[in-house]
């Protein structure tokens, strides 16, 4: 435990030296926006760093710990590297003066409203990630068993699995093992959230101050997304949406930067915005392919902002800024602009290009249909462009505005998520800001592509409001200037508006605190434990009570062989400690009960689980009825097969 | 009208439609919303009463 410990804080302190130095080089002048930059950077080089240690076989504390102290040994005696790292004293005490400055010149009902809710927010995340297992279900269908199947091999692999999604993209299960690869535990695998969760309120904030909000509604704004309950329950619900939402925020706050007049003048510094972009942009290609649809919607943004701000729009001139801006520059910056270039590649790229390797298909497992034409062939789903789908995404996002359905849980079934701010004070604000200021109508235009297409390309129409977490900060960005310019003409409404808000966010936050899903006994029974045993399959919300038993019951060095549908659970199955091995036992149409046994055999196992929901129902059937024969199989508890013949 | 009475009149009416939005939100966000307060209350209650 000690040298996990060792290991872990000299990775922490390695990734926080490296992003500091590209920070450094590359990263903007304005303060609220070099936080972004910072977090933009930790995440991607957490990323890449467990990427590279996965590929190589060396995912675990002992060879990262040694490599990241050998790192800042290198970065340390390097006296270019050294002086950078010795400023970030004088930055951070820079950025604390300006953060105080901005607070104290915040409202008095504002400053009284973020000191109940900041902390309390960091009381519920700190509290959820401690006490609960993941149990969300896209989490232990396929984000979480990639991270429970690297962690425990020490390498990143192709997985073999019945779930096809687990070949998806995946810098953000990468980057979870970051949580995972040192205590070799799934205790703290939620807070792999919380960087995505802050990157997103720190992009709205900046983004606010973009167009021209006060420092003061700014952080309203930023505020208020915070509460959005689709973000805050994904954030804990190790779902990769939340940083998808962050990074499109995170683009359009630096793409407003570079467009509008107020620019850093010096040619190098918009060099750098352009490569973090481009590393933001790649780092959510590799999470989730929709990055691209966001990206048409952030481009919009720019071009009209860059219009507004009455700056040239030929693609000829932007060239030429870039081409001046690489000639400004020396040529240690021109190596680290092509470094960031090189990762931001990798991690857009890698999985692609595996996938490509691996299926023949990049986008594995989704397929692409534009009109009769089928673009990229898939057995699964496919993003069709078409109008008749178009049409069905956009009745079934309608369906779900207002959230009048259901009530909102981590998977938003039937539900947008976005909450009391957003609705109730958000939209009309929104319809104001639409008549009143031209800075929200360019960030409407922006935001209704990035909406459209994503709704257009969606596989499923069900499921697809959790790509849409980001569209109340659109919202909350309306409201704050709603607030900001109406808020001094009359006092009264000034003070209803306060309220509100903190009514509404009280109700946002509110129903995040069980998920909006766990009874009172579900906590007892997991705060019963110690921490360390609280088992994904002990939760009984999500998971049935069949995972928990077979588990009970099976000897700890054996091989455990599953049998799961293409939605199934699987996480569960490793354990917390990622102890248990596992193996997939196919059970293809018109097997026999011999058959089962044998492929049990094939796979180094003599036991087989099976769970309702989770595997297909003439795969149950089959095997109750070669339990009730006794032949090859017997059940040794519901839902844990064991082979006779062993 | 003022430009002062102008933007009065326009902020109460931005207020009256954030009131009218939070009406037709809280059917029936309302009561999850409160049932999930109120499964914090009951929690706290039974803790510290046993």
């Amino acid at each position: 435990m000690v040298v996990a410990i060792v290991a872990w804080t000299a990775s922490a302190l390695w990734i926080a030296a490296v992003a500091y130095i590209v920070l450094a080089a590359l990263g903007p002048a304005r303060l609220s926006l070099r936080l972004a930059c910072y977090l933009v950077l930790l995440i991607s080089v957490t990323t890449c760093l467990q990427l590279l240690a996965g590929l190589l076989g060396l995912l675990r504390p002992l060879p990262i710990g040694v490599a990241s102290a050998f790192g800042l040994l290198v970065i340390w005696a390097w006296p270019a590297t050294r002086k950078v790292l010795q400023g970030a004293g004088g930055e951070a005490k820079s950025l604390w003066t300006a953060g105080t400055a901005a607070w104290a010149s915040f409202p008095a009902w504002l400053r009284l409203l973020s000191f109940l809710l900041v902390p309390f927010l960091l009381l519920r995340f700190a509290f959820l990630i401690w006490a609960l297992p993941p149990f969300v279900w896209d989490s232990l269908t396929y984000h979480l068993p990639n991270v429970a199947a690297w962690t425990q091999a020490g390498r990143i692999f192709a997985v073999e699995s019945p779930v096809s999604r687990m070949l998806s993209p995946a810098n953000f299960e990468v980057f979870a093992t970051w949580f995972t690869t040192f205590l070799h535990h799934d205790v703290v695998v939620e807070a792999a959230g919380v960087p995505a969760y802050a990157l997103g309120v720190i992009s709205v904030y900046a983004l606010g101050r973009g167009i021209g909000l006060a420092p003061w509604s700014s952080w309203l704004a930023a505020l208020g997304y915070a509460t959005t309950p689709a973000l805050l329950l994904a954030a804990t619900g190790t779902k990769n949406d939340p940083i998808m939402a962050a990074l499109f925020l995170f683009i359009l706050a630096m793409g407003w930067d570079k467009a509008s007049a107020t620019v850093d003048a010096r040619p190098h510094a918009r060099q750098g915005g352009g490569v973090l972009i481009l590393l933001a942009a790649g780092l959510g290609f590799g999470t989730k392919a929709y990055m691209l649809q966001m990206l048409v919607g952030g481009l919009a943004i720019l071009l009209l902002a860059r219009r507004d701000a009455g700056a040239p729009l030929s693609l000829g001139s932007a060239w030429k800024n870039a081409v001046q801006g690489w000639q400004a520059s020396s040529s240690g910056r021109r190596t680290l602009c092509m470094a960031v270039v090189a990762t931001a590649l990798v991690l857009g790229g890698f999985w692609y290009a595996r996938n490509w390797v691996l299926t023949g298909n990049p986008l594995y497992p989704y397929g692409v249909q534009v009109g009769d034409s089928t673009l990229v062939t898939s057995s699964d789903d496919s993003a069709r462009v078409t109008w008749r789908d178009f049409a069905t995404n956009m009745g079934s996002l309608v369906d779900r505005l207002g959230d009048k359905r259901q009530r909102i849980s981590p998977d938003l079934p039937e539900t947008t998520g976005w909450g009391w701010v957003a609705y109730g004070l958000g939209m009309p604000a929104l319809v104001w800001g639409l008549v009143r200021s031209k800075h929200q109508r360019i960030l409407f235009v922006g935001f209704a592509i990035a909406l459209v297409l994503i709704v257009q390309a969606s596989p499923t129409a069900v499921w697809l409001t959790r790509f849409l977490t980001w569209v109340p900060a659109l919202l909350c960005l309306s409201l704050a200037e709603a607030v900001q310019v109406l808020g001094p003409a009359s006092r009264p409404v000034r003070w209803c508006f306060a309220g509100l808000l903190a009514a509404a966010s009280a109700l946002n936050v509110g129903m995040t605190l069980n998920y909006n899903l766990l009874s009172p006994d579900d906590f007892k029974i997991m705060l019963s434990r110690p921490a360390l045993e609280r088992e994904a399959s002990a939760l009984p919300v999500t998971v049935p009570a069949e995972y928990g038993m077979a588990l009970g019951l099976l000897p700890g060095d054996a091989v455990l062989g599953y049998n799961v549908y293409g939605n199934g659970f699987t996480y569960p199955l490793y354990r917390a400690n990622y102890s248990q091995r596992l193996a997939y036992v196919p059970i293809p149409p018109g097997s026999s009960c011999v058959d089962i046994a044998e492929a049990m055999e094939a796979r180094g196992t003599r036991y087989l689980f099976v769970a309702p929901v989770h595997t297909e129902d003439w795969i149950l059937s089959l095997l109750n009825k070669c339990a009730s024969e006794q032949d090859v199989l017997r059940e040794r508890v519901r839902g844990l097969y064991v082979d006779k013949r062993g | 009208m003022s430009t002062n009475a102008a933007r009065r009149l326009e902020a109460w009416l931005v207020l009256a439609g954030m009131l009218a939005a939070i009406a037709w939100y809280a059917r029936p966000q309302l009561a999850y919303s409160l049932s999930a307060l109120r499964f914090i209350m009951d929690w706290v209650l039974n803790s510290v009463v046993g």
